[in-house]
């Protein structure tokens, strides 16, 4: 590690870079790309511990990691990002902790929209998925402002699950379409997989294509359980949120990426034996 | 002559832009002009060369994990001795409660069918008994095994005897939470394990179900819309299908739950060995060795 540490140092290898990443971006997009990704954005406390840090500055370095990521999502052509920053049972945490993670979304939803840059560049518009309920109302007043400022926006989606966790997602669906059931507009017959799909936070957004979560943890930890128990890539990645670089991410689309292929081709090819 | 030379270059665009750009690659952003046909094809070729590279080194690293995979089932084998199963479970400092297993069906295989699936609950449930695990789940997702608990039994029975004799035999029950089956009927006290059969439509199919039973009953005025929380449908789920199992074993090539129901994996372990195809008690006991070292948190 230090030796590569070491060579970044060098003068322009910087530049090098970020021209061999623009690149690299460019030879992904010739290829099939997920829709839908989802990140689970897990090791920012045990950052700060090995770092000797606060562990609010664990969480600022897992913003920064977040945003290079999300600038790679959206130069590669990804649709929908989708987020955990926050569980219900994140509550739990040491009061101390909760608030300093609710000024930096705070700070951070303010400060996305009145720089404007990534949000205006790629067209994203911001939603934040979760029990409103729970979030302080200075929070509720950032979270209202970004989305409303970048509603207009529709090349691209940044769903931020805040506080969210699948159970209630799902429970939250199935309240709705009892509570319309009673009210006569539902009939209870024609409930289906995709009515219950229709009311959970992710109804817009194309299926999940791939889940990545960080810090070696193998469990899904009450995120997206619905959206990722079928016909979806799970990674299970050993390192830190913000040790997670847009280069680990690459390796990862472009190992989907050839799945994907391999599997459209056999498609053409069965779909040519039966022309002929 | 001008219709035809534009028809010309109509054809022309045709062939180059839709028929040069493979079908098979699906790109994210499909060329529209000459210019940009070009350059894509120039990052197309290097993106053939990297999935050549990632093919190779995949294919690497199936016949490095299939090696292992060998050695380790070659180095740990349970012969047939639940005295070996309890040495090695006996170094983890915690043992999971409830275990789920993810099999699929194999059609026109060696040890395939439904009674290539029998023999690995069977022996599944031997690793399980002899782990001290309380219940197993196992989920195949077509079903096969939902309505067949009298050959399952006897199955199950033959191998147990292989491992643990015929003098002090573990009692176990068979069970289909969908069907509310359960075989033997009743048991003198507790099994040492029961077995709990799933498939697919235990997952989202329940779900759905439970939505329209609740819709009902809100309708007749027996329940109120908000009644409908977390802990009711927990405690509904938990009632009709089975516990949240504490870690799921995936004994297939890749990391794909395969439709398991959805509500049940929130905080589950979840361990897969990479190319891995078989039910073997490495695996197994690699899964047992995962849950034992991980660190559950809610929320911390």
């Amino acid at each position: 590690m230090s030796i590569i540490s070491w060579i970044r140092t060098f003068p322009l290898v910087q530049y090098f870079m970020v021209w061999a990443q623009d690149v690299f971006v460019s030879v992904l997009k010739t290829g099939p790309v997920p829709q839908h990704v989802a990140f689970v954005m897990d090791g920012n406390r045990r950052f700060a511990r090995r770092r000797k840090l606060e562990v609010r500055e664990g969480h600022s370095a897992g913003f920064e990691s977040l945003a290079h990521i999300l600038e790679m999502c959206y130069q590669v052509g990804i649709k929908t990002v989708t987020v955990y920053a926050f569980s219900i049972e994140n509550f739990k945490r040491p009061p101390v902790e909760v608030n300093a993670l609710m000024e930096i979304a705070r700070t951070k939803l303010l400060q996305i929209i009145h720089h404007g840059d990534m949000a205006d560049r790629f067209g994203i518009s911001i939603r934040v998925l979760g029990q409103r309920s729970l979030v302080p109302s200075d929070v509720l007043d950032a979270i209202d402002k970004s989305t409303e400022m970048t509603k207009g926006n529709t090349t691209a989606i940044l769903n931020i699950c805040f506080p969210y966790t699948s159970r209630d997602d799902i429970a939250t669906s199935m309240r709705d379409i009892v509570q319309e059931s009673e009210k006569r507009n539902i009939d209870p017959d024609t409930i289906d997989e995709h009515m219950l799909e229709q009311h959970m936070f992710t109804k817009d957004c194309p299926p999940l294509d791939m889940l990545v979560r960080t810090s070696g943890v193998e469990r899904l930890s009450d995120f997206m359980l619905w959206q990722s128990h079928q016909n979806c890539v799970v990674e299970f990645v050993d390192c830190l949120w913000p040790e997670f670089e847009p280069w680990r991410f690459g390796s990862i689309l472009l190992r989907w990426g050839r799945q994907k292929a391999v599997e459209y081709r056999k498609q053409e090819m069965e779909q040519d034996q039966k022309v002929i | 002559m001008q219709l035809r030379q534009r028809s010309l270059i109509g054809r022309l665009k045709d062939i180059f832009v839709y028929s040069l750009v493979p079908l098979g690659t699906k790109p994210a952003v499909a060329p529209t002009s000459l210019l940009q046909l070009v350059v894509f094809h120039f990052f197309h070729v290097i993106l053939i060369g990297l999935h050549i590279l990632v093919a190779v080194a995949i294919l690497v690293s199936r016949q490095y994990h299939v090696l292992k995979n060998n050695l380790l089932a070659f180095l740990y084998h349970h012969h047939r001795t639940p005295q070996l199963i309890a040495q090695d479970i006996q170094a983890l400092s915690k043992i999971p409660r409830d275990v789920a297993v993810v099999l699929s069906y194999k059609e026109s295989e060696e040890g395939g069918g439904l009674l290539g699936l029998m023999e690995q609950v069977a022996d599944i449930a031997s690793w399980c008994i002899g782990a001290g695990v309380k219940h197993l789940s196992v989920y195949e997702r077509t079903g096969q095994l939902l309505d067949a608990h009298e050959a399952t039994y006897s199955v199950i029975q033959r191998t147990l005897v292989s491992y643990y004799g015929s003098q002090k035999l573990p009692t176990v029950r068979l069970s289909t939470p969908r069907f509310r089956t359960a075989y033997p009927g009743p048991l003198q006290g507790e099994p040492e394990l029961e077995i709990s059969f799933i498939c697919e439509k235990d997952g989202r199919q329940f779900l759905v179900e439970l939505t329209q039973d609740y819709a009902n009953k809100a309708i007749r005025g027996e329940m109120d819309p908000s009644e409908v929380t977390v802990d009711r449908i927990g405690k509904d789920v938990v009632d009709w299908i089975v516990s949240e199992p504490d870690l799921v074993i995936i004994f297939g090539p890749k990391l794909d739950l395969d439709g398991f129901p959805p509500w049940h994996v929130r905080l589950s372990e979840i361990y897969y060995t990479k190319y891995n195809n078989t039910v073997t008690y490495s695996v197994f006991l690699r899964g047992m060795r995962q849950y034992a070292d991980c660190k559950i948190n809610i929320g911390r």
